[in-house]
């Protein structure tokens, strides 16, 4: 009897420690907490799904409204039209201007764009005997007598080490305008665009100026 | 360094930019320079009566005053008139803020397209020199929607007569090819031109190119195999591929193009 009693007071001491250390608040709180982690942990992976999915889709949906430009390798992605590239070529050789490589590329928007890369380390010279307008007309008769559909031309130099320098670039219109006479060099330069990033960026590091 | 710092610094340098030209070719690249510039509004003669073809130039006022950054946002409100719109044209000019058509600023995007081409042919004629499939496929990567490394890939397989890799490498070609018509003719539909016809032009267009590649691959394997075991089996491929040609120009409904007929 005595033994059962003892067993007895020590199950109670035993069910009230435990039952002292489940705080019936702290639980609730722990539960709270762990739902709202797993909550936030939730919502937060939603969130950055959301994200990855917003920023892959994001630059097509600009590009589809015009807000930024598509982008140059995808809309030139294309294989380059051989015999028009070609001919282009033969139009440089034709005029005696060394160092010039042509790819005419097919676009996205419709038509053809043709590169002219201008190399200095390729020994790029003699455009200065034809003269400019020379090579304009011969732009547009190449693509006139070819029934090619060049809509867009850039003109893209390169220095001795192959760096580009500039890009300048027109739309075919305006340099078949300039070579009937129907428009100004000036007014053709109008239409031109032209980026000289990289030209920036040498004087940058050449260290030429300061900040 | 400034953006209009820059500025400057390139009116200003552009017969240093171009000092390894022979003179004649710096003459000219120096002229559309100086054209450019006057004709955006960024230089003006000194004398304004005089030809600017041969004027001595300097910075318009609307250059000065916008290189000064004295008017940065909201230039209309701030200087309005004529002077104001000349201020916003040459800001739109160097923050890409202008009404360029899309495509135009694309195209003078296209230095990194050429040196893409540059590098993806590097290593697919170093593929074709050495037999080795793998850098062809590094070229195709280099430039993954240009089917003509697809095709230079495919003319390899046939060249070593692996029959189920020219389907698959056809295919994606072929897949490359449709995207690419598909893709043109949704751009060209805003045009209200743009009829049939055109849908069938670009089409057979795209079709042509693609065979154009493939048979220019094929001539060379052929050149290269021509004591080979393949030889006559590369030959007979060239004579498919142009028959695809003709079928292009036909109504015959296997022309991948007679959906548009």
């Amino acid at each position: 009897m005595s033994f059962d009693s003892d067993q007895l007071a020590a199950e109670k001491i035993t069910t009230a420690m435990t039952n002292s250390d489940k705080d019936p608040e702290s639980d609730n709180k722990k539960g709270r907490a762990g739902r709202l982690l797993s909550g936030c942990f939730k919502y937060g992976l939603i969130a950055i799904a959301l994200l990855v999915a917003l920023s892959l889709i994001l630059p097509s949906i600009l590009r589809s409204l015009n807000v930024i430009p598509p982008d140059a390798r995808v809309l030139y992605g294309g294989a380059p039209d051989l015999a028009a590239s070609q001919d282009l070529e033969e139009l440089f050789l034709d005029l005696n201007v060394t160092g010039v490589d042509v790819i005419v590329l097919p676009s996205q928007l419709g038509g053809q764009a043709a590169i002219i890369t201008m190399d200095e380390s390729k020994q790029f010279g003699g455009l200065g005997g034809p003269g400019f307008e020379q090579m304009v007309n011969g732009l547009v008769s190449v693509n006139e007598q070819g029934d090619y559909d060049i809509r867009a031309v850039s003109m893209i130099y390169l220095d001795e080490s192959g760096s580009q320098l500039f890009t300048m670039a027109t739309d075919m219109q305006s340099l078949s305008d300039y070579s009937a006479g129907r428009i100004s060099r000036s007014e053709l330069m109008g239409n031109v665009g032209l980026d000289a990033g990289s030209f920036l960026d040498a004087l940058d590091l050449s260290g030429e100026l300061g900040n | 360094m400034h953006l209009r710092k820059k500025l400057l610094i390139i009116l200003a340098s552009f017969s240093i930019l171009l000092s390894g030209c022979e003179d004649s070719d710096s003459d000219i690249f120096v002229d559309l320079a100086l054209d450019w510039a006057h004709e955006k509004g960024l230089l003006a003669c000194t004398d304004p009566n005089a030809d600017p073809k041969v004027c001595e130039s300097e910075p318009t006022t609307a250059l000065t005053v916008w290189l000064a950054g004295e008017v940065v946002d909201g230039v209309a409100d701030q200087v309005p008139g004529v002077m104001g719109e000349s201020i916003q044209a040459i800001s739109d000019i160097f923050t890409d803020d202008d009404d360029m058509d899309p495509g135009a600023e694309a195209v003078l995007d296209t230095a990194k397209v050429a040196k893409d081409i540059s590098a993806a042919d590097a290593l697919a004629a170093e593929g074709f020199d050495n037999n080795d499939p793998e850098k062809i496929q590094a070229a195709i990567d280099t430039r993954p929607n240009d089917w003509a490394y697809q095709e230079q890939l495919w003319a390899y397989y046939a060249a070593n007569r692996d029959e189920a890799k020219m389907g698959d490498v056809s295919n994606q070609s072929d897949g490359l090819v449709i995207d690419h018509v598909n893709a043109t003719i949704e751009a060209e539909l805003e045009d209200p031109e743009f009829d049939d016809a055109k849908q069938l032009a670009i089409c057979k267009n795209t079709f042509l190119n693609q065979y154009l590649q493939r048979e220019a691959a094929l001539v060379a394997q052929v050149d290269k195999e021509v004591q080979g075991p393949n030889f006559e089996f590369l030959v007979a491929q060239i004579e498919l591929v142009r028959n695809k040609m003709d079928l292009l120009n036909s109504n015959d409904p296997r022309s991948p193009c007679a959906v548009y007929h």
